[in-house]
């Protein structure tokens, strides 16, 4: 099944002297346009001491450079009906604006004061510190963060994966200006990102703009190659979180390959008809899928939990397959971590069924439909899977991969991946014995 | 119909018979459809003593019919790679299909069973209560939803839908039984209490066809407006509390007061009021402020529920406790002096602007477009809503915004609701 699009070429790409890669896509139904402008640092690119800081980067860059000030690049999109915002992640650090087609410069011009321009002054960053620290403090509030950020810290012994994005509170209250900036400036470069738009333009008009617009920034040092390997895991870890909460939550973790290995398509299928489909390329699609899916039936049917999910993501080192589940009432965590790698067993046995293997790749193919409907939702997913998979015609082929995937492809990825030398399993146990305050 | 320019949102309206209302706009760009029922048998319908009866009837819905059990619904439904969600409201209960086009036909038909047929089977009740009950613990323990939950006991009085949450009470779900859940539905579920909503890749004629066969019979219940069953709420004094809770490193704020009717006359300025206070440019004044200048929150903003029964206007932030006093200081200063001055006159044209602006954006998506589609049907604003928004928004003045702010946000009657750690 062919991912459909609205116009007979899917997108164009190229590049400036400068290294910066444009990718651009004419949707021309309606007079809007997204644009993305996508960096290849996050929390890879990061070491103890400065855990946090591409993101902090990333809220610095919204405080003013060159030409605008502080709170003009909100202002002037906000005041033309615009939405704008940005996200660190892992692989990468995005920005992006949505507004009205006749208003592309300005996006233009606000991504090309990003990248050379920005200040970051002292009196700036200082006073986004506490917004960081606030942030993280949002999400300490909640039990399923403190698991996740425990489990992540023992998956690994030395890829920066273990760090995560936000950071621990000790590096955000000590990280100084100066390591903003030298984050800034080592990774922001037009040989450092791509520029991905899409919505109602002409292209070549388009790509008048940007030259002009981008010509002018050098390219820079480029940065280092992230050279970490990890080494193998020999044996199950296990982890216990004891902190106050309303119930048990259980996760469990597999090391599983980066995007550019050829497993990703099976690996994806595999999570989808344990937990559900979700698309892999874009943000979005539909709700309330998922509950003929083996985890819902054996966990939520089977009342051990009131939630459960798995996820397998498309980074670009080898990540995680994980399995988060919610325990209902009473239920201790060792009932629901069974009940889960028996699931898991049953594939590596007797493999997926072929009725059940065509309704896991329609719900794959419906939730890639439904992710790519709108302008910035195809920006993404143009620039995720360039990110990701280092070629944006993924946003295509992948997609279509899922569609070849076999049984036997599915219960061998299982087999290699879902071992239990390769799992991390935490158990988040309420301290209260779940009583609320 | 003419639009604003770009916004693409031509919706038409079909009254059946029955008093069932479909409404339908047609939109190409994606091969998808979104079909959504719109049942006026939200938690607003509840009497004292049945609080959450109209959650779990909502829920119950997808859990079994005459035609289909839980488990080949769930089959079908992931077959078709389509999403179903049930949402409960105070005013409505939304039950909305997101599928592939080709898939139209089955999706309104599946709707039709669950809102028509469903059997409430016991022992999916059973498995369901076990479910909530967990999802209520987890409320119990995340400080946004204490917060607002504290927040409404305050500033509703407690015979008012809104002085709860619309989810229910875990005392009163523990002992529902399917005869309270069937006799529920019997009184509120009918054609006349319904609007169904077909959004995407499908024509008028297919839609309608599709309904008149799936719902013309479908026999009518009596009929009671929602916003009659509102009593008016007096407005409640001005008060603080907060709400301790162990392990908890933020504190979640609510700010409010209850206003106005979606109908009443204010209700665009003081809207407008909103955009400017806790929205436009970086979440308005309040995230400018307390965000941005003073680095206090990681979110600041607010918003205006117009609804039935005089809905609220809240300000929300996320706040470290050794912050609280200085950040409700400036939230408070900062209403004040939109009180006293009003918007500026640049703040009253970009606002105009950005309003504007935004619509083409607001309707790209088909869920985007069905929710402009559900306000215009649910207050009645009629189908040229889109035509005359422009003409309404840059109508209004500096004063009139000014002077709405002053009538609604009495700064007397502001409840304010904080859940998180105990303050040293």
């Amino acid at each position: 099944m062919a991912v459909p699009t609205t116009a007979a070429s899917s997108f164009s790409q190229t590049a400036l002297d400068n290294g910066l890669r444009v990718i651009l896509r004419e949707v021309r139904e309606r007079p809007l346009v997204g644009v993305w402008m996508w960096y290849r640092v996050g929390g890879r690119n990061e070491l103890p001491g400065t855990t946090g800081v591409s993101h902090w980067v990333e809220h610095m860059l919204f405080k003013g450079g060159k030409r605008f000030g502080k709170g003009e690049i909100t202002k002037e999109i906000s005041r033309r009906g615009g939405a704008l915002n940005a996200f660190t992640w892992i692989d990468c650090t995005a920005y992006f604006e949505t507004l009205p087609s006749n208003e592309v410069d300005l996006a233009l011009a606000i991504e090309s004061d990003r990248i050379y321009d920005t200040r970051i002054e002292p009196e700036e960053a200082e006073a986004e510190r506490t917004v960081v620290i606030s942030e993280r403090e949002g999400s300490e509030n909640y039990p399923e963060f403190w698991l996740r950020e425990e489990v992540q810290a023992v998956v690994w012994r030395e890829h920066p994966y273990r760090l995560g994005v936000i950071g621990p509170k000790s590096d955000l209250r000590a990280m100084t200006r100066e390591d903003l900036y030298a984050q800034y400036k080592s990774y922001y470069m037009t040989n450092n990102a791509t520029l991905v738009v899409v919505g109602d333009f002409s292209t070549n008009e388009l790509l008048d703009k940007i030259h002009k617009e981008f010509d002018k920034h050098p390219a820079g040092t480029p940065p280092p190659e992230l050279n970490i390997e990890e080494q193998p895991q020999t044996g199950e870890r296990r982890v216990v979180v004891r902190r106050p909460g309303p119930t048990h939550y259980v996760m469990l973790a597999y090391h599983a390959p980066a995007a550019s290995n050829p497993d990703a398509a099976p690996l994806v299928v595999l999570n989808s008809v344990l937990g559900g489909a979700s698309s892999p390329i874009a943000w979005g699609g539909a709700r309330g899928l998922g509950r003929s899916s083996r985890l819902y039936r054996a966990l939520v049917d089977g009342e051990i939990a009131s939630g459960v999910s798995a996820g397998y993501e498309l980074t670009l080192d080898p990540y995680l397959f994980a399995f988060d589940a919610t325990l209902r009432d009473g239920v201790e965590p060792a009932r629901a971590e069974t009940a889960i790698l028996n699931e898991i067993e049953r594939i590596q046995r007797e493999g997926v069924p072929e009725d059940e293997l065509a309704r896991t790749k329609r719900q794959l193919h419906a939730q890639v439909v439904y992710s790519l409907e709108g302008v910035t939702n195809q920006g993404f997913a143009l620039g995720f899977m360039n990110l990701v998979a280092k070629d944006p015609a993924a946003w295509q082929t992948f997609p279509e991969a899922l569609q070849l995937v076999t049984s036997d492809d599915i219960q061998r990825v299982a087999k290699t991946y879902l071992v239990d030398d390769q799992r991390t399993t935490g158990w988040f146990i309420p301290t209260n014995n779940g009583a609320v305050s | 119909m003419a639009t604003v320019a770009g916004s693409a949102l031509r919706p038409e309206r079909f009254p059946f018979k029955n008093g069932l209302v479909l409404l339908h706009n047609r939109a190409a760009s994606n091969p998808s459809v979104v079909v959504r029922a719109l049942v006026r048998a939200g938690a607003s319908r509840e009497t004292p003593g049945d609080h959450g009866v109209a959650g779990m009837t909502g829920r119950m819905l997808r859990q079994g019919t005459v035609h289909i059990s839980k488990l080949e619904l769930a089959e079908e439904l992931d077959g078709m790679g389509a999403g179903l969600s049930v949402d409960i409201g105070y005013g409505l209960v939304v039950i909305s299909i997101k599928c592939l086009t080709g898939d139209f036909r089955r999706a309104l038909q599946i709707i039709s069973e669950l809102l028509r047929r469903p059997t409430f089977p016991a022992e999916e009740l059973e498995r369901l209560r076990g479910q909530v009950l967990t999802d209520l613990k987890e409320m119990d323990d995340n400080t946004r939803v204490v917060a607002e939950r504290t927040w409404r006991e305050l500033a509703y009085p407690s015979t008012h839908p809104y002085s709860r949450l619309s989810v229910g009470s875990a005392e009163i779900i523990e002992r529902l039984d399917r005869d309270e859940l069937n006799a529920f539905h019997e009184a509120w579920y009918g054609p006349n209490q319904t609007t169904l909503m077909v959004v995407g890749d499908v024509e008028f004629d297919v839609a309608a066809e599709a309904s008149e066969n799936l719902f013309g019979e479908w026999p009518g219940v009596r009929i009671e407006r929602v916003e009659a069953s509102l009593p008016a709420s007096d407005l409640p004094p001005r008060e603080q509390r907060q709400v301790d809770m162990t392990g908890k490193t933020q504190a979640d704020v609510v700010v409010g007061l209850p206003t106005l009717d979606r109908s009443a006359p204010d209700y665009y300025a003081l809207s407008f009021g909103n955009h400017i206070l806790g929205r436009m440019y970086f979440m308005g004044r309040f995230g400018q402020k307390v965000r941005d200048e003073q680095g206090l929150a990681y979110y600041a903003y607010s918003e205006l529920h117009g609804s039935y029964g005089r809905g609220p206007w809240l300000m929300r932030a996320g706040i470290n406790p050794r912050n609280l006093d200085k950040a409700l200081d400036s939230i408070y200063f900062e209403l004040q002096r939109f009180l006293n001055d009003g918007p500026t006159e640049a703040e009253q044209e970009d606002g105009v602007r950005s309003l504007l602006g935004s619509l083409p954006r607001q309707l790209e998506t088909n869920e985007g477009a069905a929710a402009v589609m559900a306000e215009i049907e649910l207050y009645e604003l009629g189908l040229d809503y889109l035509e005359r928004y422009s003409t309404i928004v840059r109508s209004l003045t500096r004063e009139q915004v000014t002077e709405a702010a002053r009538r609604w946000l009495v700064p007397e009657h502001l409840v304010t609701a904080i859940a998180g750690p105990p303050r040293a």
